[in-house]
């Protein structure tokens, strides 16, 4: 690409593409489409958020805060980017051919599951702006501050989604995490909320020390940072993975080394340190408890969703990159990194289902929900990686395009999930806010008896529960079957994947008792004499708002056909 | 890979003799006589108070962070001019071609080999105008940051007392009394920094 080519991919502003300007609508509407090819126009819901950061800094400089309330500012910026998203999206699934497109010179990708995950997290953005109106966390005062924090976190996440270099890895994990751990202590003059806060910096601090040293072993004995390129023009990770290993490695720091092969797990296992601390998982979880039960449960709802989902886009796009070569001779290393994730799975969600069951406190109890969850979706990654390592010759009754098949599987397993996820963990956490606001408590003890008198919270959560354990009218089952079925499959590849899945569904039927421990103090006991009442009529924001956010969960749970249609799109553009 | 281990293990062992053999010439050499004075904890030549084991305010901390904000902003601000110094003497459309070519390689950091492709004056020209929108862009967002701390008084040294200064200073003027004559005295005055310091 010549220098010219790259900066008019970034600005476009010769007056050739657009035209002599007039004053009409069809002039307009073909200027926005030209517009959207561009870089800026690609990146455009990010900086929309941005732009509502500054204005949201701005009205409060100018005291405009006064009439037009900080929530209503970022409630607008974050729809404004919604219909973007979704503005792209559409183009892009209309589009006659598949359209990936890597911008800012290549170091960032632009296709449908970009475009997916920001839309995930753009909505959910709008949900947990819309839960903070609702709930009264943060007040009118700290409102520029919390959602500068929450908007900046969320630009980081979804850079997350579209990173297709090792440097904007890390630094879209960084963006997503300073503003994290600063929202963790919100709470300001609470002492847990600054212990949480304090834990969560050091544990973050440390693993991304170690993260940024496995990239810079990667990128060092590699020769390379991007992970994938599009048009093969600059070397990838993948292809100078086969390079090294094949003990070509003119050119490389790899030359140096007599082992390259085992460097380079070393610098794959530090990556997956920093994002395993992201993801919550075991043995890189111990934040996740203390952390949400200091943060408010807004915070704690918007890190257990947005924050995975970002991550795993980035797991994914990792894992894609690193199995990008068919060559057999990496057969062996893909095979040991889907076994390590598969074994990571496994132990995490079990640890989180028994570490959940003896919690009093309810927003510990969904922190390690939160935990046992991660290892399900990280189960669907490491079927991923084992299918796409295999060898077709290798596996009886599977061809080359079935093989394809049962990868697209698995991805599209996982970003149905997150999908599901979204609404029913965001629920929950919703809901033990709205609970702590009428009776200034977020023990179990505490919620005996809720469901006389505030019904429908008791009513959505239950939902949102019986959705987290996955029982079949809902949402989380279709999610957690299409997990299973992708495990299975994985299985026929390599036969470890089965005692994955054994796990897993093991793990299911244990979860039902600990949030049944929830649902029975708040439905089959009386509410103890002298308790704080907690009336929420139906007709009320927070009785329409947990509504709102349930109903998504049961629609999901009995329409399954079309989000796991558009996820298998997004996981055959990505896979192509 | 030896080589380089023994690099390492050279300078290791030079590095400690080096510090090593001054402390312990020094030991054996200097004469012992303590006194009081001698003993006592050096700090810039005032009597010291007290122990410096002691809890450093939080308003220093907001202090340090603001000047590593600038800091680091600065850092950024040197790549940034040297792009948009080759961009405007790109831009010249007078340059000789070889001239050009030059300095082509010089922006894109290719060895000068005249290989690649010279930077016309008009795609200089847009180059410039993007950096110098993209530095505006981007050091306005940081004013507007730094704006709304100082707007917020989170860079007041001790916040309760100006805001109880502003409101003296509000109540003496709406009672027409002379400012002099107002019992806090001016905002921010120097009796609370005075506080603040001595632990």
């Amino acid at each position: 690409m010549t220098f010219d080519q790259i900066l008019q991919q970034l600005v476009d502003t010769t007056a050739g593409t657009y035209g002599p300007f007039e004053w009409s609508a069809a002039y307009f509407r073909q200027t926005f489409e030209i517009f959207m090819t561009s870089s800026l126009g690609r990146f455009s819901p990010e900086i929309i958020l941005c732009i509502t950061i500054v204005s949201l800094l701005k009205l409060r400089l100018f005291n405009c805060d006064r009439w037009i309330p900080p929530y209503a500012t970022a409630l607008v910026g974050s729809i404004v980017a919604v219909g973007l998203a979704l503005y792209q999206f559409q183009t892009l699934r209309m589009s006659a051919e598949p359209v990936v497109a890597e911008f800012f010179t290549g170091l960032m990708i632009y296709d449908q599951f970009t475009v997916y995950f920001r839309l995930l997290l753009l909505i959910f953005l709008v949900l947990v702006v819309a839960l903070t109106v609702v709930s009264g966390i943060p007040d009118r005062d700290d409102g520029p501050d919390f959602y500068t924090l929450l908007f900046g976190a969320a630009v980081g996440m979804m850079m997350m989604a579209g990173a297709n270099h090792l440097l904007i890895l890390f630094l879209s994990i960084e963006m997503a995490s300073v503003p994290s751990y600063a929202m963790v202590g919100f709470l300001k003059g609470r002492r847990p909320s600054s212990e949480a806060s304090l834990k969560y910096v050091v544990y973050g601090a440390g693993s991304a020390g170690v993260m940024l040293y496995g990239l810079s072993l990667l990128t060092g004995l590699l020769g390379t940072a991007t992970l994938i390129s599009v048009d093969g023009s600059t070397p990838d990770l993948a292809s100078r993975l086969g390079l090294v290993l094949a003990g070509n490695t003119a050119g490389t720091a790899a030359s140096l080394v007599s082992n390259p092969g085992l460097t380079i797990l070393l610098a794959i296992l530090m990556v997956f340190v920093g994002l395993a601390f992201k993801l919550s998982i075991v043995p890189f979880h111990f934040w996740c408890p203390d952390a949400f039960e200091g943060a408010a449960a807004e915070v704690g709802g918007f890190l257990s969703v947005a924050s995975k989902a970002g991550a795993f886009a980035l797991l994914v796009r990792f894992c894609i990159a690193l199995t990008g070569n068919p060559d057999p001779s990496l057969a062996g290393l893909n095979l040991s990194l889907g076994i390590g994730l598969g074994v990571a799975a496994a132990v995490t969600a079990t640890f989180g289902n028994l570490a959940a069951y003896s919690q009093k406190n309810m927003k510990r109890l969904l922190a390690y929900s939160t935990i046992a969850h991660a290892g399900y979706m990280l189960m669907a990654v490491s079927a991923l990686v084992i299918i796409r390592g295999a060898n077709p010759s290798g596996v009886p009754g599977l061809t080359s395009a079935g093989l394809d098949a049962e990868a697209r599987r698995c991805l599209e397993a996982l970003l149905y999930y997150l999908a599901v996820y979204l609404f029913m963990n965001l629920g929950a956490f919703a809901i033990v806010a709205l609970i702590r606001n009428q009776i200034f408590s977020e023990e179990i003890e505490d919620y005996r008896g809720l469901a006389g008198e505030a019904p429908v919270l008791c009513v959505c959560m239950l939902i949102c529960l019986f959705s987290l354990v996955g029982l079949p009218p809902l949402g989380g089952f279709w999610a957690k079957l299409e997990i299973f079925a992708s495990l299975f499959q994985a299985g026929r590849v390599h036969w470890f994947m089965w005692v994955v899945l054994g796990i897993a569904a093991v793990n299911t039927v244990f979860s039902l008792f600990y949030y049944m421990r929830v649902l029975k103090s708040m439905f089959l006991t009386e509410r103890p004499v002298g308790a704080r009442s907690a009336l929420v009529p139906f007709r009320s924001a927070p009785g329409l708002y947990v509504v709102m956010v349930s109903v998504p969960v049961l629609l999901l749970g009995v329409l399954a056909g079309p989000l796991s249609q558009t996820a298998n799109n997004v996981a055959r553009i990505l896979l192509r | 890979m030896t080589d380089l281990v023994g690099h390492f293990l050279i300078f290791t062992i030079v590095a400690t003799v080096l510090l090593v053999v001054p402390l312990l010439v020094g030991r054996l050499v200097r004469p012992w006589l303590p006194t009081e004075e001698k003993d006592s904890i050096y700090e810039c030549g005032e009597p010291t108070i007290g122990t410096s084991y002691i809890q450093f305010d939080l308003r220093f901390y907001v202090v340090a962070l603001l000047f590593i904000i600038f800091d680091v902003e600065v850092a950024f601000f040197f790549p940034w001019a040297l792009v948009f110094g080759g961009a405007t003497q790109l831009m010249d459309p007078t340059l000789s071609a070889e001239a050009r070519s030059g300095l082509t390689d010089k922006l894109l950091n290719l060895p000068s080999s005249g290989l690649a492709e010279p930077i016309s004056a008009e795609t200089a020209h847009t180059l410039a105008l993007t950096g110098l929108c993209d530095i505006l862009v981007f050091f306005g967002v940081l004013l507007v940051g730094f704006a709304y701390v100082w707007k917020r008084g989170d860079l007041d040294w001790v916040r309760a007392m100006v805001v109880h200064a502003r409101q003296a200073r509000t109540n003496s003027t709406s009672l027409l009394i002379p400012r002099g004559g107002s019992a806090s005295g001016g905002p921010g005055g120097t009796t609370p920094r005075e506080t603040a310091v001595v632990p």
